[in-house]
């Protein structure tokens, strides 16, 4: 059964890829070997261990093609095949004049094959397939729209950075390997060692899938992708991939560790929640908003919150994707408007989406007793630990209600700004966006005793926070250019890193390499000559010169005989 | 073992036009496949000090399949001179089997017979060449006869495989060669040719002075971790496609000589598996890069934008050996590469950070040729599409990857047997 569920999607793939079936087939087979793979995940009550065959047979690196199936696997699974079945539904919808349908579901099945084997996977040599496989699916969703010029740097952009934190995640397998002699997940957890190079390796490969500075940029250029690309892989799924490997493992982490991993996931809360409050394009406050979320995430991680890390992934997952597609909504009934100074008063157009839309506002900013709040406030709670992690966890609360509030009356409230009246969403872009409205709402009810949430009194400081955020959200919007620009990250990459790297490459290439292949030739040339025309001399055709040389030589080898006798 | 040595030889005899020469080119296959690879020796000169001495063990084994998959296709996409490259098939199978020395820098240095007619201008590569291997005549006759210090013959023995590969800084001929030659020369020059030092490396070098080359390891590690990372930024500075595959091959290249000259027996294990990937994945790319160059009449990368609209099946061929040539997860490269990043890991890790960089700079320069060809608004003008044919010529290097991608097990017991 699991490995129906598993490979589903891959038949899903591969059958897209090949075979050129008419728009219709595909908004059916795109969704529906979603849904059968969603099926059998729900379907599977025991936990278990399976081995499909021998994948790497070397003695030291071994990794057997083997899944493992336990509560956490389990409860990715059933968010990676839920939201991306109602995503892929809505998909038919949002996608329904582009002529590429066909290469889009055939990558979305793609990406939940990938991911799905990132999180069942065994060891961590195959976790590290799915790992660059979500990479990939991401880098050729985010370049979909091949033909605009920032979608394919957007794309690239991905790719690379992605792979600067593979590289810590490799690197981190083979130190894995040479501790443990084994990348088993299972084996190298129960070890009882934990090492801090290792953790740090590991939250290095982390950070860059999860978008964690200073490897965080990339994320908000990813928004040039399809909408409900952004809501599935760089909101719902992909991007929780770092917190997942950080759950998974866990017992590796040691004190120091812990400590790298809350405060970057703190700088990075704070940082994006900051820059989230005067984006002027809906999807980026969304992008930066995934970004600060995320952070809290790792912040409960490096309190060994990870039940809180896990559930505000999950209740994460309902909103951000609600929040995603409902933005995706307005942009597709304003055909491709994203700037919200162009929005405004569609409240009374999309009568619909707005609901939609506020219930994730309200949900994303904390509200009781909607999804996030449980989650929320089970994170704040443990971070009461510590004063300044308590109070950045506030700050980036209070940010959040506002940033998210603020989006939301620019875009819905006020006067209109938008030249032709748009109309409502069809149903089948709404059904599975009330679906994660629905799951907003009552996810943190449902839940929130299964995570171990229990109410306290810090609740209350919380919810007041919340409140506080969202109505100066509805007073209060000036923009702040420093914060627009996201304090400059990308310009001073692009001058201290790229910049030099390329001067670096241009300077090989046009200087370096002429010099080297033409001198190195003429070198060779010469010497011939020089040594052609040295013999040269000696055939001078003069008989006194001759004879000179012959007296040379004799007297060379006689010479010669003497010493050796 | 004789047959198939004498069997291109004969075909290249008969000045067969395309069809045929594709037919003979995959008789070497037809006689790995079916095992006839039973030695032959027979005494030369000397009683007996030099011998006509051919035998395939393993590691001889895996270049012979090389030699006999990569030329059939290379034949398919020449347009003249197909005996030649059947002349220089039975060379190559020659030189890999070559159990006597001299034999073994006889067909070293006869490979370039046929490659010098093959090659545009030729002169710079041929000049290299000798250069490189002026020096192995005396070096064999002093390790018949004796007389020069092992250390000296070591290093001749070096250089030449140097050159050939080329090991950074001795490729001032690749550039070039590479990117004038038509696209079955620089097939056969970037996949067999490079493999011929690697196999020299292997077989003359670690097998006859392996205690020198233990001596030079870490110098020599450290050259070549400077060839991988100068042919990625060389790579990535280029305006051409095809000489930016050129200094990709020798960025990697490079990397197969880091896993040899580590020493150690898993990087050197991952050295064999890489260079047979290596062979695999670079004539895929020349091939998509020869198919490109016949469309835009061009190999500047400014050539053409957002080919991806009238060509999407070679853009996805392209993207797929490019994936390949980064070392995707499930794809050959990948299980080569950490053989040898991890080979070389537990000897230094911070060789193996800086060595590991090419994770990422490997996708820095082949993305800049994929974007600026395949994205960004279309360009005028019409190309039509690969059609079966090419997609029958690229899909045996498609299965092969595929295969050592996800099921290596095969191939990774033959590697393990050898020493």
């Amino acid at each position: 059964m699991i490995w129906t569920a598993l490979f589903l999607p891959l038949a899903g793939f591969l059958t897209l890829l090949f075979v050129p079936f008419s728009r219709r087939v595909v908004n059916i087979i795109g969704p529906a070997t979603i849904l059968a793979s969603f099926c059998c995940f729900l379907g599977i009550t025991e936990y278990f261990e399976t081995t499909l065959y021998t994948w790497i047979s070397l003695p030291y690196l071994r990794a057997d093609f083997s899944l493992h199936f336990d509560a956490l696997s389990k409860l990715m699974t059933l968010i990676i095949t839920g939201v991306g079945f109602l995503i892929h539904a809505y998909s038919a919808g949002y996608m329904d004049h582009d002529k590429d349908f066909r290469r889009y579901f055939c990558v979305m099945n793609f990406f939940i094959f990938s991911m799905l084997l990132l999180v069942l996977a065994q060891n961590l040599l195959l976790l590290f397939v799915g790992w660059e496989g979500v990479g990939l699916a991401s880098y050729l969703l985010i370049g979909f729209w091949y033909e605009r010029p920032a979608a394919q740097m957007a794309a690239k952009k991905a790719f690379v950075v992605n792979r600067i934190g593979d590289l810590g995640l490799l690197l981190a397998i083979f130190l894995s390997f040479i501790l443990f002699g084994t990348s088993d997940i299972a084996a190298v957890n129960q070890n009882g060692q934990a090492v801090t190079l290792l953790c740090l390796l590991l939250f290095w490969g982390a950070s860059g899938k999860s978008a964690q500075m200073p490897l965080h940029t990339w994320l908000p250029d990813a928004m040039e992708g399809p909408t409900p690309v952004s809501a599935l892989i760089h909101a719902a799924t992909m991007v929780t991939a770092g917190v997942y490997l950080v759950v998974r493992m866990s017992p590796l982490f040691t004190a120091d560790g812990l400590q790298v991993v809350a405060l970057i996931g703190g700088i990075t809360a704070l940082y994006s929640a900051l820059c989230a409050t005067s984006q002027t394009d809906i999807k980026r406050v969304l992008a930066y908003s995934t970004l600060s979320q995320l952070g809290l995430m790792f912040m409960a991680c490096g309190f060994k919150a990870y039940n809180a890390a896990m559930f505000h992934l999950t209740m994460h997952a309902f909103a951000k994707a609600l929040l995603f597609l409902s933005a995706g909504n307005v942009i597709h009934m304003l055909h491709g408007v994203q700037e919200m100074s162009e929005m405004g008063g569609l409240a009374k157009y999309l009568k619909k989406t707005n609901v939609l839309f506020l219930i994730g506002v309200l949900s994303m900013g904390g509200i009781p007793p909607l999804a996030i709040f449980f989650s929320k406030d089970l994170i704040l709670e443990e971070l009461s630990s510590s004063t300044p992690y308590y109070v950045l966890g506030l700050t980036v609360s209070l940010l959040t209600a506002y940033y998210l509030m603020r989006a939301y009356s620019l875009a819905f409230w006020g006067p209109t700004r938008v030249k032709t009246a748009p109309e409502e969403a069809p149903k089948v872009m709404i059904l599975p966006v009330a679906v994660l409205g629905v799951l907003s709402i009552v996810g943190g009810m449902w839940l929130a005793q299964s995570f171990g949430f229990h109410a306290g009194p810090g609740m209350w400081i919380s919810i007041a926070v919340a409140i506080g955020g969202i109505l100066l959200g509805m007073a209060y919007r000036p923009a702040l250019r420093l914060f627009y620009k996201a304090f400059y990250i990308n310009e001073l990459y692009q001058v201290s890193i790229v910049g030099p790297l390329r001067w670096l490459s241009s300077l090989v290439a046009n200087v370096f390499e002429p010099t080297i292949s033409d001198t190195s030739l003429e070198m060779t040339v010469d010497a011939s000559y020089k040594t052609a025309s040295l013999m040269q001399k000696m055939q001078s055709g003069l008989i006194r010169s001759y004879i000179a040389w012959i007296l040379i030589g004799t007297s060379a080898v006689l010479l010669y005989l003497v010493g050796v006798s | 073992m004789l047959l198939l040595f004498l069997l291109p030889l004969f075909f290249a005899l008969l000045v067969p036009n395309q069809k045929a020469a594709f037919i003979y080119s995959l008789a070497p296959l037809a006689l790995l496949v079916t095992g006839h690879t039973e030695p032959i020796q027979v005494d030369w000169f000397i009683q007996g000090a030099i011998k006509f001495h051919l035998a395939a063990d393993n590691l001889s084994l895996i270049f012979l399949y090389l030699v006999a998959v990569i030329v059939p296709i290379t034949i398919l996409v020449q347009k003249d001179k197909y005996s030649l490259t059947l002349l220089l098939q039975g060379l190559l199978i020659g030189f890999f089997s070559s159990q006597d020395l001299l034999f073994f820098a006889f067909f070293f240095e006869a490979i370039l017979l046929p490659l010098f007619f093959m090659l545009e201008k030729p002169y710079k590569f041929i000049i290299y060449m000798v250069a490189g291997s002026c020096l192995m005549v005396a070096a064999v006759l002093s390790v018949l006869f004796g007389g020069i210090s092992s250390t000296v013959v070591a290093a001749i023995f070096l250089l030449a495989f140097a050159v050939k590969t080329p090991l950074f800084p001795f490729h001032g001929w690749l550039a070039d060669t590479y990117c004038l030659a038509p696209t079955s020369a620089t097939i056969l020059l970037s996949s067999l040719l490079s493999k011929a030092g690697i196999y020299g490396l292997l077989r003359i070098s670690y097998r006859l002075f392996p205690a020198e080359m233990l001596a030079w390891s870490d110098l020599l590690v450290m050259v070549a971790i400077g060839g991988v990372l100068y042919g990625a930024f060389a790579a990535w500075g280029q305006l051409d496609y095809k000489r930016l595959i050129a200094y990709s091959s020798l960025s990697h290249v490079n990397f197969i000589l880091v896993g040899i000259f580590a020493g150690n027996m898993i990087a050197q294990q991952g050295a064999i598996f890489s260079a047979i990937n290596h062979s695999i994945t670079i004539a895929g790319l020349f091939l998509v890069a020869g198919w490109l160059e016949v469309r835009l009449q061009s190999t500047n990368m400014l050539a053409g934008h957002g080919l991806t609209a009238q060509i999407p099946r070679l853009a996805w061929l392209t993207l797929f050996f490019i994936l390949s040539s980064v070392a995707l997860p499930g794809l050959n490269t990948f299980i080569s590469e950490i053989m040898v990043l991890y080979g070389l890991f537990q000897i230094s890790f911070w060789q193996t950070l800086l060595v590991g960089t090419t994770v990422v700079l490997s996708v820095i320069y082949m993305l800049r040729w994929f974007h600026s060809l395949y994205f960004n608004k279309p360009t005028g003008g019409h190309y039509s599409d690969i059609q079966t044919k090419e997609l029958l010529i690229g899909s045996p290097l498609v299965l092969l990857i595929l295969w050592f991608g996800i099921y290596p097990t095969a191939i990774l017991t033959i590697i393990q047997s050898i020493k």
